[in-house]
């Protein structure tokens, strides 16, 4: 560590002696700040001596201790990771004051960082964001703790430029960083890329990780060379807690419940009862399934009052060893039971570009997450110089959910409200993801001041399964008799219907391996610091399907079956030796490499960060379709430079104002270069192993003012150009033009916009705020018919549409109230998602929009004896539901249920997913 | 700033945006499949194998009076052809079980059976004690009857094949389930083969020509042809699709004809056609007879005899319907299917008997004259028991179906008793019964009903000119070469209804 010897400071500026007449009843405020960035600090104690007065700083870091005496006081000044103050002053009337505080150490020229700082809060948070090379947006873990949310998903939302991809439970699952959807963004886990358990793609669900275990999350923006180069849209880094300076102890426990788990039961069936393998698993590929290898508990449903929710953290630490081992252990643990209910109408396409709707569903879900995680971070110094640590996390979500349909047809049989044919199902759906990663890293002073180097083992390894996916199925209906059509209808009788039982499985595991060399020197008098390094990742993916069709055995002298209960469905297996062939049953290999070089330099206010990353992509896929076919296999290898380079000028200490340029690439998805072949009813659905890989070129621009600590204001701007982005279309093969619909390269896409973040306390209130506009466009084919000389034609008109996931605006808000000394904390969060596509037809004109979305959630916290917390937290406050719609209205003759003729539009979904409540009470040491 | 401070920062800019124009596209190798070079045939065990074990595919001549067996997938190669000369049987070894022991037979230049009614040829299963074969007791036990087992693969054709015909040839025991070769037919390992699959979405068109020929069980589909033309005539379906499936299933970019055919005991339509978004299905149906269709569907609103969806049109006339869930229908909407081509439809002439009293849902499965709802309208010529009803703004018609007129339009077929076969659950009788005779019998309501060209008054062919394809297209296609050994044979319709008229022409089969 450099010996740098910083002044101990106490720096009173000011005293302003308000009355000399007085003796007692005297104020002393005051403000506290950082001595070297002048930022306000928060939750500092004060206390003086004699008077036992004592009180914490407030969100703008100030203080107020009433009631003095005059007289001459030592006032002790604590906060942790700077240097206590302890000083003298005397009180002889009302006085202000303003002093700051030195840090411990400084580690902004070091590799080693000292593990003293809490990284974990706001203010730490924000300095990060100051002094980061790159556009950065960080999440520290206080405001994490406080706010509402108990995934890294939804954390997300709260940050500019960033709205989510939810699951069917309305959980944010995806994080789309500047209307740049999943495909476009990576996630990290302490830096280090991470595997995706996602069986056909690249990117991480971020509903797996709980949000307690992090220590902050950082989203990056842009990308400097030393960063890997594969995102268009940003990065999310998750921090886990590193060890502390002294012993830690965080624990929490809570429970909570679903508001409409209050209104119904949860429909639950029992997830041991699923069979974790395909009798292909179990008994080998010459095994024939027969009807009893399928089970059937799966599938019966009872109603029952859910459990309320447990979610329980704890995390631990502390330094042993002369501060040389330090150990931090995390552990979370969440189950929570949802319970929600949706409507589906999808978009059927009639000649001549109409919208029919042909199905209304409505679904009832119960789902029970349970979601733990587990991480260990150990670091010894061995001495000034170097550094080992050891870092395992392992995140673990358990999906049971249960989804029963009621879809009544529209057309015929139908005759009018209350009629038709009526489709029934259940369907079970248990998933297990797991996502565990393990890094050996170490960080060497090879020349103090000059040459550091660091460098990462890893072993990653992330999967899925989905074990005995099943949903049954019966018809029925109220029909009217064809004979006597305006009679009461009848009911027709529950025909039981061919099912499916698939079994999936997947794993994505990476070897890798990091070096990083930084030197410092300095040329023409200007000091630089030099970087240069390389990875190498491995990757193996893994995937296996099996799917077997149970067909109905007509009752006796019947040619159906009649539906019962599940247990008295008798099924023979259609297919009995499942299938092996079946195009999600590939393997896929992805050895990246990769070397950059970059500089740092700074001439007077202007720091400079060029340089540029080669990446060398070989990556390869096998399938397991017989010799005789084409694309039984295939290998994809491209290089990219990408250079990039970052101005940050420093106007003032408070005030930076950035450029930066980089490229950046996307790779395909695994599954897109698969040579799948499905024959729709319509066109054929065909992967596509000549997929160009994604690459842009990004520009920003930011603004950036830290008028104190906790408070900002950021105003950037962004334009990206995306050259072969990887859409759906249609592509045409033969003289005959056959239509496919494959994944391909279609021509260039632009995005651009800005943001503007805000953020300003008063005393114990507070607001945050951040907006962001984003304006992309992109042009595939679509399809649509017209009639001409009297026969119907298709055509592929070209749409020009937004990317899918993009909000031409998205909202935060947060009102928070925090009263140090009350030791209560209250936030109102509002977040909105603007209007955006989120499923992109294959027909023009037919994409799904979500609907403007306003959410709000609150969470508050009160201090309670002296080192407990209770915490509650409601999300959802209003029950806003999830709507999407059509651009056109439905052309359906007997009206389709929950639509809005007078709208223009066609409501093709609508999610309720009731309010979360959230009790809890946590325990810091 | 100073300068050589500014030059340093300038030139790092340069050097950045200079070097990114060196990304190259991406270097792509994607695996060929194995090419075997076809052999002509020199033995009767099938197929041969090369030096490394791999099958060599098939081509040149199978000699008349021959047994040929087959004992897993063979290939016809694009550019050969496969000739049966008549009178060649061929038996596949398999037992539907799997993919590996249901072999198929994969078309991908020309096969060319060529079976006379003297000398027929045959592609069935080789039976065994654990293969058995189906018999005429089977007659409504879909469970235990091995027409339904799918001991093999039928033919399935590749994106270029040239010609498939097949005249007076039997084809038995079709479905076994897809294998891990099943993308390549837009298909998915396990499920169901179609007995014969065509679809060219290559550089051309097929030629699909299927006459005087026999289908005899099958898993799912029967005939399912996409993007060919073709010419289906005076064929017997029986015992087709198990719980759901259809004789034929006619897809998008198809035209040509059916006629003469008698499909018997189908799970859902006896002969469908369907287009896709955006594409046409052209189809002339005519001269059909279609008799008890659409009871082993599991589904309740597929129709039960002709159907035409999603664009599909065509000239649908002379065809007899008995005892089948649901007459003719030109569909506007249900569960599969989308509007058919009205503007290039034509309809009419077409007889429908339901041989059950009243009434006709309750218990047993419903049987309809014509479904409601749909575009379907009795014409003046048709013979049924539908009467119309107000046409809605979208063109569907919601009419009424007259319960009482049980065997009401009774074709007198020569050795079929409506009546008799209509009694309890016949009506879900799936095997022709021995000796059966659908020719018609005098004073048959079906005699010198039909349109036909020539034909004055109720008995022409209607005209309608703005109907651009079936102007083009014509009634019946000429779209086949006709005559001769690789030419479609095609009938005229009559001026009877039905596959058997009383002049003789039209199918040819004894039953």
């Amino acid at each position: 560590m450099t010996k740098l010897v910083l002044p101990f400071l106490l720096l009173i500026v000011a005293f302003h002696h308000t009355s000399l007449s007085q003796t007692t009843g005297f104020t002393l405020k005051g403000k506290l700040t950082d001595a070297q960035t002048s930022e306000a600090l928060v939750g500092a104690s004060i206390s003086i001596s004699g008077g036992h007065k004592a009180t914490v700083t407030e969100l703008d870091g100030s203080f107020v201790l009433k009631n003095l005496s005059a007289g001459s006081y030592t006032l002790h000044c604590r906060y942790v990771g700077y240097k206590t103050i302890d000083t003298t002053l005397t009180v002889n009337g009302n006085i202000s004051i303003a002093f700051s505080l030195v840090r411990n150490s400084d580690a902004l020229n070091t590799v080693i960082v000292s593990g003293k700082r809490d990284g974990s809060s706001d203010a730490a948070a924000r300095r990060t964001e100051q002094n980061a090379e790159n556009v950065m947006n960080i999440v520290s873990a206080r405001s994490i703790q406080l706010s509402p949310d108990i995934t890294v998903a939804n954390v997300l939302q709260r940050v500019s430029g960033v709205s989510l991809e939810r699951s069917s439970s309305g959980d944010g699952r995806y994080a789309i960083i500047r209307g740049m959807d999943q495909r476009y963004n990576y996630t990290l886990i302490n830096g280090i890329k991470i595997p995706s358990p996602d069986n056909k793609n690249r990117y991480v669900p971020l509903d797996i990780f709980p949000a307690d275990l992090v220590e902050r999350i950082e989203v990056n923006k842009t990308l400097t060379p030393n960063m890997e180069g594969d995102a268009i849209g940003g990065t999310t880094n998750l921090v886990m807690r590193n060890a502390p300076a002294g012993m830690y102890l965080n624990a929490s426990l809570s429970t909570g419940y679903n508001q409409t788990l209050f209104d119904r039961k949860f429909d639950a069936y029992p997830v041991k009862a699923i069979n974790k393998k395909s009798p292909y698993e179990a008994n080998g590929p010459d095994y024939s399934a027969q009807p009893q290898d399928f089970t059937r508990d799966n599938l019966n449903y009872t109603k029952k009052n859910a459990a309320p929710n447990a979610i329980a953290s704890l995390a631990i630490g502390n330094r042993f060893f002369n501060n040389k081992l330090g150990i931090m252990l995390g552990g979370t643990y969440q189950r929570t039971y949802r319970a929600y209910s949706s409507i589906f109408n999808p978009a059927d396409f009639q000649e001549g570009g109409l919208l029919f709707i042909k199905h209304a569903n409505e679904r009832e879900y119960s789902t029970r997450l349970t979601r733990s995680g587990f991480n260990a971070k150990i670091d010894y110094n061995l001495n000034d110089r170097n550094r080992i640590s050891l870092y395992n996390v392992f995140c673990m979500l358990d999906d049971a959910q249960t989804r029963l349909t009621r879809d009544t047809l529209q057309p015929a049989p139908r005759t009018r409200p209350g009629t038709g044919q009526v489709w029934y199902y259940g369907r079970s759906k248990f998933q297990r993801q797991t996502i565990y990663n393990s890094t050996l890293q170490g960080e060497h002073v090879l020349i103090p001041g000059k040459l550091n180097v660091d460098w990462s083992a890893v072993y990653s390894r992330a999967t899925s399964r989905i074990p005995d996916w099943a949903e049954y199925e019966y018809d029925g209906g109220y029909y009217t008799d064809p004979s006597t059509p305006n009679d009461p209808p009848y009911q027709h009788p529950n025909v039981v219907q061919n099912f499916n039982r698939s079994w999936w499985r997947n794993t994505d595991r990476d070897l890798s391996g990091y070096l990083n060399v930084a030197y410092s020197g300095q040329v023409l008098n200007t000091p630089y610091t030099l970087t240069v390094g390389g990875m190498y990742r491995d990757k193996h993916r893994d995937n296996h399907y099996d799917n077997y069709e149970l067909r109905p055995v007509p009752d006796a002298g019947s040619t159906n079956q009649i539906w019962t209960d599940i247990y008295h469905f008798n099924w023979s297996v259609f297919n009995p030796k499942g299938t092996p062939g079946e195009a999600n049953n590939y393997r896929s290999n992805e050895k990246v490499a990769a070397g950059y070089a970059m500089v740092k330099f700074r001439i007077e206010n202007l720091e400079t960060t060029a340089g540029v990353r080669v990446e060398n992509t070989k990556q390869d896929f096998e399938t397991d379709v017989p010799i005789t076919q084409p694309a039984k296999s295939g290998t994809i290898t491209y290089t990219d430079v990408l250079p990039g380079i970052h101005f940050k000028y420093i106007l003032n200490a408070r005030t930076n104002l950035r450029l930066s340029y980089f490229s950046s690439i996307t790779r395909p998805g695994f599954f897109e270069i698969v040579p799948y072949n499905y024959n729709g009813d319509n066109w054929r659905e065909q992967g596509n192993p000549r997929l160009q890989h994604t690459t842009a070129n990004n520009v920003d621009l930011r603004y950036e003012f830290f008028p104190r600590s906790n408070e900002q204001i950021l105003v950037g701007a962004f334009y990206k150009r995306i050259q072969n982005p990887i859409e759906y279309g249609f592509t045409f093969t033969g003289v005959l033009n056959q239509t496919v619909y494959q994944p391909n390269n279609f021509g260039d896409a632009t995005n651009f916009g800005f943001e503007v973040v805000y953020e300003k306390y008063f005393r114990n209130f507070g607001v945050r705020a951040n907006y962001t506009y984003t304006n992309s466009s992109i042009t595939t084919n679509k399809m649509t018919s017209v009639f001409e000389n009297g026969a119907v034609k298709r055509t592929f008109p070209e749409e020009k549409r937004p990317l899918q996931g993009q909000s031409a605006h998205i909202a935060n808000a947060a009102l928070i109230y925090k009263s140090v000394a009350k030791g209560i904390d209250v936030q109102l969060t509002w977040q909105f998602t603007g209007k955006r596509i989120v499923l992109v037809a294959p027909y023009y004109g037919f994409d799904y929009w979500q609907k403007d979305m306003h959410l709000f959630d609150l969470s508050a916290e009160k201090k309670i004896f002296k080192k407990f917390a209770v915490f509650t937290k409601i999300q959802n406050l209003f029950n806003t539901p999830y709507e999407v719609y059509v651009k056109q209205p439905p052309v359906n003759a007997i009206p389709a249920p929950h639509q809005d003729a007078s709208s223009g539009k066609t409501l093709t979904q609508r999610d309720v997913y009731g309010q979360n409540y959230q009790l809890g009470i946590r325990y810091i040491l | 700033m100073t300068k050589s401070k500014i030059n340093i920062c300038l030139l790092s800019t340069v050097i950045a945006a200079g070097i990114y124009s060196c990304t190259k596209t991406d270097d792509i190798r994607i695996s060929e499949p194995i090419r075997i070079v076809g052999q002509q045939i020199s033995d009767t065990i099938l197929p041969q194998k090369d030096a490394s074990g791999n099958a060599i595919p098939l081509k040149g001549t199978m000699l008349s009076g021959k047994t040929y067996h087959i004992m897993s997938d063979v290939t016809i190669n694009e550019g050969d052809t496969l000739y049966l000369q008549p009178g060649v049987k061929v038996l596949v070894h398999g037992n539907g079980l799997s993919p590996e022991t249901s072999p198929a037979i994969y078309v991908n230049g020309s096969l060319v059976s060529d079976g006379s009614s003297e000398a027929e040829n045959w592609f069935t299963v080789f039976e065994t004690p654990t293969v058995p074969k189906s018999n005429p007791t089977y007659k409504d036990d879909v469970v235990n009857d091995p027409a339904f087992k799918g001991y093999w693969g039928g033919f399935q054709c590749g994106p270029n094949a040239k010609l498939l015909l097949l005249r007076w040839t039997h084809i038995e025991y079709t479905g076994g389930p897809w294998g891990t070769n099943a993308s390549a037919y837009g298909a998915k390992p396990g499920d169901a083969r179609f007995t014969l699959y065509m679809n060219n979405t290559g550089t051309e068109r097929g030629h699909l020509i299927v006459e005087d020929s026999w289908f005899y069980g099958s898993k799912d589909d029967g005939i399912r042809p996409q993007n060919v033309y073709m010419s289906l005539m005076r064929n017997t379906f029986q015992k087709m699709g198990a719980t759901g499936g259809e004789s034929t299933n006619i897809k998008d970019g198809t035209y040509g004809d059916m006629a003469y055919n008698l499909t018997y005991g189908v799970a859902t339509n006896g002969l469908k056609t369907s287009g896709a978004d955006g594409k046409t299905c052209l189809v002339n149906i005519y001269n059909n007879t279609l008799v008890n269709c659409g009871f082993r569907q599991t589904k309740a609103t597929r129709n039960g005899s002709i159907n035409t969806e999603t664009n599909a049109g065509g000239f649908v006339f002379n065809n007899i319907i008995v005892n089948c869930k649901a007459g003719l229908r030109i569909s506007y909407q249900s569960e599969k299917g989308k509007p058919s081509d009205t503007l290039n439809t034509l309809y009419g002439n077409n007889l429908t008997c339901i041989g059950r009293g009243k009434p006709m849902g309750g218990a047993e499965q419903f049987m309809i004259f014509i479904e409601p709802n749909q575009f379907t309208l009795k014409q003046p010529t048709d013979l049924n028991s539908y009467v119309n009803g107000p046409i809605a703004a979208n063109g569907t018609n919601a009419g009424t179906n007259i319960g009482n007129d049980s065997l009401k339009y009774d074709p007198l077929f020569v050795n079929y008793d409506v009546a008799q076969n209509s009694i309890g659950k016949n009506y879900r009788n799936y095997v022709i019964p021995a000796g059966a005779d659908f020719h018609l019998r005098t004073g048959s309501p079906a005699i010198g009903t039909g349109a036909y060209k020539g034909g004055s008054g109720s008995n022409a062919i209607p005209y309608k000119p703005n109907a651009t394809l079936l102007l083009q297209y014509g009634f019946p296609m000429t779209k086949l070469p006709a005559g001769g050994t690789f030419g479609a044979n095609i009938t005229l319709p009559n001026r009877d209804l039905g596959a058997f008229p009383t002049d003789g022409s039209g199918n040819k089969h004894k039953y």
